[in-house]
């Protein structure tokens, strides 16, 4: 598994980095830490130019670097993939034209990667998953603190991600996962993701299948016996729930209180139907919750 | 030793097995799946393999006792385990037991390249 973090240089990242810490702590997934600035606290600081890059004066600098040694210290010194035990040489653009040959520590095992893409938060975070795809991409809950910019980009790395994305909440641990998942298309991705979270959380899963005038609930069922079927194959017991496609807003913002909502929100979602961009702000909007897009 | 390795890759879904066969005869490898792990075993006392995949949770055997039964008949065999129900006890349960290495689904076609490449280099005794 690969994971891509969004640090946020204007805001605490330690509980983030928790949970990030928490799920590659059991899958040893590669992970990659991106330091990102809002565009209301770059205007405030000074740009940052490859000048920045050995020092710790730049804010994104020091925000980045504090984030890798919380995510580290989650591990400790024995038995983390991270260690870095191996050297290798990589050269390193470091100005145009420039390159430098760099001895570059590797993790033993699994890599753990620092990036910093000053700019346009939503872009850079786009940007680094199309550079460097990963199956998972993680952002804070934008609910919790700092405003309308914060929600932007969120929302924007929502909507517009091939992969899925888990937004974390500063909350308690969720007991229950609600899952809404199209009956038809649901990818096999999604289905793993739903795994990992259910273990790491050891929580409840309750899937919530859709209806609507052109689906017919006996359709329904029957799929979604099929979903139930493979989570009880993976000794996973699921309940299921039927949700009409109108009430689905509404079900989604009650469902996201205090439980891990996921969504399945892939190219061929049915959910894209009845779920509209609008009910995103309302999800987004809702405090202490967690959302997880599947894609 | 080539870069072509003879790979057992074993999972109780069909579509991962499938998934990784069309991916590892791309890479030029000599593939066998299966989603018996009974039958895998059987497969490796009669044949010895340059790279087993293995999942962890399966009903008849774990992806655990699969590995102690391929270093029984071969030591040099790398093992990669590969887990939909991850936990910090399984990951390092199975490096401390000797697997080569351990990844979570979902896994991108890459990361699974990638982990084949070091195997092989390891393989030929580079790493």
């Amino acid at each position: 598994m690969k994971i891509l973090a969004a640090l946020d240089s204007s805001r605490d990242n330690s509980y983030i980095l928790k949970e990030v810490a928490r799920l590659a702590a059991n899958t040893w997934a590669d992970v990659t830490l991106l330091g990102i600035e809002p565009e209301s606290v770059s205007a405030q600081q000074p740009p940052f130019t490859k000048m920045d890059r050995r020092t710790e004066d730049h804010p994104l600098v020091t925000s980045l670097r504090q984030g890798r040694s919380l995510f580290l210290k989650h591990f400790g010194d024995d038995g983390s993939p991270y260690t870095h035990t191996t050297v290798t040489s990589e050269l390193v653009e470091v100005e145009r034209g420039l390159w430098e040959d760099l001895q570059v520590c590797r993790g033993s095992i699994k890599r753990l990667n620092s990036r910093l893409r000053p700019g346009n938060p939503g872009r850079a975070i786009l940007d680094e998953a199309r550079h460097s795809p990963c199956d998972l991409i993680v952002v804070a809950n934008s609910s919790a603190a700092g405003g309308p910019e914060l929600t932007k980009y969120v929302k924007k790395v929502i909507l517009d991600a091939d992969t899925s994305v888990w937004m974390v909440a500063e909350s308690k641990t969720p007991h229950r996962i609600v899952a809404c998942l199209d009956h038809d298309n649901v990818s096999q991705p999604s289905l793993e993701l739903i795994n990992q979270m259910v273990t790491l959380y050891s929580a409840d899963l309750e899937i919530a299948g859709l209806t609507s005038k052109d689906v017919l609930a006996g359709d329904v069922d029957h799929r979604m016996a099929e979903i139930v079927k493979y989570y009880a194959e993976n000794q996973i017991k699921a309940l299921v729930r039927l949700v009409e496609g109108s009430r689905l807003e509404t079900f989604a913002t009650q469902a996201a209180h205090g439980n891990l909502l996921a969504l399945w929100m892939g190219k061929k979602s049915l959910l894209s139907r009845f779920f509209h961009p609008r009910a995103v702000d309302k999800l987004l909007g809702v405090a202490e919750s967690s959302l997880l897009i599947l894609r | 030793m080539s870069d072509t390795c003879t790979i057992l890759v074993l999972d109780d879904e069909p579509i991962v097995g499938e998934r990784l066969k069309s991916l590892l005869l791309k890479e030029g490898h000599l593939v066998e799946v299966y989603t018996d792990p009974l039958k895998a075993v059987g497969r490796m006392e009669e044949q010895e393999f340059d790279i087993v995949i293995s999942d962890i949770r399966m009903r008849e055997m774990d992806g655990i006792q699969v590995m102690k039964h391929v270093f029984q008949k071969s030591k040099k065999t790398k093992v990669i385990l590969i887990t939909g129900y991850a936990t910090l006890e399984l990951a390092r349960e199975s490096l401390t037991k000797g697997a080569f290495d351990f990844i979570a689904k979902p896994f991108k076609s890459k990361e699974i390249r990638t982990t084949i490449n070091r195997a092989v280099e390891a393989l030929k005794g580079n790493t």
